[in-house]
């Protein structure tokens, strides 16, 4: 540990940290474009200067190293009219079309340019005019609103090893272009790069033009694509408009980054898979009782009344989170039910697979951890009572087999499901599932982290928590959580104490 | 917290009967002003046989969408009339132009322009938030609808909104 002084304050830092990322620690915000945690230092687009004493001259933040004794200023005169002037220059070229632009809102230009400059430009000459470019199937690119920070180039230089994209030409003339003829469509991490674009030179075709980033609501959650668990923000419409109809649905997915757990990044197949969860015809709308659609106070009853059987099983789902899981377990321990566990569906990995994991549920480890039985352990009987769990997505192939022979022989079998599966056709009854941003959950990924997902979206359809409908009394999830962190972990853990980076276990 | 008021009101007060008189004194001497003032002046206009016509030019009624000369709509599809709009009145749905003109670089157009003309209140703050000068308040001010569908109106009627008295 080493002092240093920031704005005349003496502040303890780690040494080896650059004046940024120490500046960042302490909570100093130091504006900046190509500075990004998880790729290399460029320096070129010079916003985050800062005096340093006994220096000649403004420093780059970002690739400076602090130095015991180091006297730092962020908002003194000279820094400020640094700031102006980086920013005069960057908006030389860069087209004001902020109505059009889909980044604005987000833009860390916009936000700078009022924050710092907020001065008329100065330029009396036409601006150079590029083309708007579909660089392949989910990205788009216009030049003329890139400010050259370069973290796409090294995104794709050295975090996927592909270098599809490159600056090409000089001076003001130098813009981004994409050199490999197959474009980013065989990249299954492209999409990054239109999160860590700082302005909207690089966006997903997707989102074009669908929504204003300011109609959004941002909400942390966790994919549940793979057992990696990355963190995600979940975009859901934060204000129904009167004539926009039946808008409660994931407007997009985007990167929430955990430096705890080191991902800075996710893949496009979790950025991609709002979709399934936006899949209202499949919804299962009700509960649904061989066939008809009954009401909840009829289903809690005629569980209550089929439950009472000595005879029972519950199966557990890996695409569910601790709460629902954990609830439904207490809910067989209390019976003497039999409890099992599915495997996971396994997919071959891609190539990078970076931090892509074979097993394609999002809670594996903690059915894992609580050490309960396989499916394939189940033997051949009859059970009066069936109970599975399931959500979207997809168990293994054997697992699946096994499921449905149980939920087929057994007397009353219901399934705990959001859409409706195969599983659902071959039950007596059927539940409506909240899916994942419909609840506050916790998850525990492939290296044992408990992490806890948000809730976006209210109850949809009649879905409800799984206790409410085994008429157990919980009050909220939270309360489950804790109590599983008590029994299974040994641990006393609350919401607040994963915050928001999760818990190592 | 509420103000309580007492008035004492004195037997000359309890009879109402000047009160009456007085206020009888103003509605008699204003039917005689009127009566004997020429129909062109006077302040009650006798709509619709007769119609306003200095209407001035801030009034707020009917809006228009504005178009450039070669008859493309100024309007961007920001969203920021939407944003603005208090009473939720606004529904836009944008449209991706893939030409690039050099010239005029435009990419974003609104597909669906709706204003529900029942849910408006006539504030103007569409017409101050927008950037781009597309949308305006006219001094339109008959504003009927026979039915609620009538009241929400698209572009096509919007871009064809006019001044009252001339363009």
């Amino acid at each position: 540990m080493i002092s240093i002084k920031i704005n005349d304050r003496e502040y303890q830092v780690e040494e080896g940290k650059t004046i940024l990322e120490a500046a960042k620690e302490i909570g100093i915000e130091i504006p900046h474009y190509c500075y990004h945690p998880a790729l290399s230092i460029a320096g070129n687009c010079r916003m985050c200067l800062v005096e340093v004493k006994g220096m000649p001259k403004p420093m780059t933040a970002c690739s400076t190293r602090v130095s015991d004794g180091m006297e730092i200023y962020t908002d003194s005169e000279l820094v400020k009219e640094a700031r102006k002037g980086v920013l005069e220059f960057i908006l030389l070229d860069h087209p004001v079309d902020c109505p059009i632009c889909d980044k604005s809102g987000e833009c860390k230009l916009q936000d700078y340019y009022f924050e710092h400059s907020a001065q008329k430009s100065r330029y009396e000459f036409p601006k150079e005019r590029h083309k708007v470019e579909k660089i392949s199937k989910k990205i788009y690119l216009n030049p003329n609103r890139c400010v050259l920070c370069t973290r796409c180039v090294r995104f794709l230089r050295e975090i996927t090893k592909t270098n599809e994209l490159t600056t090409v030409e000089r001076g003001s003339h130098s813009h981004i272009v994409c050199v490999d003829p197959e474009g980013l469509d065989n990249n299954p991490f492209a999409s990054n790069i239109s999160d860590i674009c700082p302005v909207g030179a690089l966006g997903l075709n997707e989102f074009r033009f669908k929504k204003r980033v300011w109609f959004t609501k941002k909400v942390k959650a966790i994919c549940q694509g793979c057992a990696a668990g990355c963190n995600i923000y979940v975009d859901v419409s934060n204000r129904k408009q009167l004539l926009d109809g039946d808008d409660d649905e994931i407007v997009r997915i985007h990167t929430a980054e955990n430096g705890k757990l080191g991902q800075y990044f996710i893949c496009d197949e979790g950025r991609y898979s709002y979709k399934l969860y936006n899949d209202k015809e499949n919804r299962v709308k009700a509960p649904v009782l061989d066939g008809e659609e009954v009401d909840f106070e009829k289903a809690v009853e005629v569980l209550k009344e089929k439950a009472n059987v000595r005879k029972g099983v519950v199966i557990l789902s890996p695409l569910h989170s601790i709460e629902e899981n954990y609830a439904a377990y207490l809910f067989a321990r209390e019976r003497g039910f039999d409890v099992f566990r599915p495997s996971s569906f396994r997919k071959d990995l891609p190539e990078p697979a970076l931090f892509i994991e074979e097993k394609k549920s999002p809670n594996d480890r903690m059915l894992k951890l609580m050490k309960l039985p396989k499916v394939s352990e189940i033997e051949e009987i009859d059970y009066d009572f069936a109970l599975f769990l399931h959500n979207v997505g997809k168990v293994h192939s054997k697992s699946e087999v096994r499921i449905l022979s149980v939920l087929k022989r057994a007397t009353f079998s219901v399934v705990f499901e959001p859409m409706l599966t195969d599983f659902g056709k071959n039950a007596n009854m059927v539940l409506p599932a909240p899916i994942f941003v419909e609840e506050n959950g916790c998850y525990i990924n492939g290296k044992n982290f408990v992490q806890h997902s948000n809730k976006a979206l209210d109850y949809m359809y009649g879905a409800k928590p799984i206790w409410e409908f085994l008429g157990m009394d919980f009050k909220s999830e939270e309360e489950v959580f804790i109590q599983f962190a008590k029994e299974q972990l040994d641990k006393d853990l609350n919401y607040q104490k994963l915050g928001t980076e999760g818990f190592e276990l | 917290m509420a103000l309580k008021k007492e008035v004492k009101l004195k037997w000359w007060d309890k009879i109402y009967l000047p009160a009456v008189i007085k206020g009888m004194g103003i509605t008699i001497s204003h039917f005689f002003k009127t009566l004997f003032t020429p129909p062109s002046k006077r302040y009650t206009i006798e709509y619709p046989d007769r119609r306003k016509e200095d209407i001035p030019e801030w009034y707020r009624g009917l809006h228009r969408l504005n178009t450039h000369p070669d008859g493309t709509l100024k309007c961007v599809a920001c969203y920021c009339c939407a944003t603005a709009c208090p009473a939720d009145a606004i529904y836009i749905e944008p449209e991706d132009l893939e030409d690039f003109d050099k010239e005029h670089p435009k990419e974003k157009a609104p597909k669906v322009f709706q204003i529900d003309l029942h849910r408006c209140i006539y504030c103007g703050f569409c017409e101050e938030a927008c950037p781009k000068d597309a949308i305006v308040l006219t001094n339109h001010y008959e504003i009927v609808h026979t039915s609620r569908e009538a009241g929400i109106i698209g572009i096509e009627d919007l871009i064809k909104t006019k001044r009252e008295g001339g363009e």
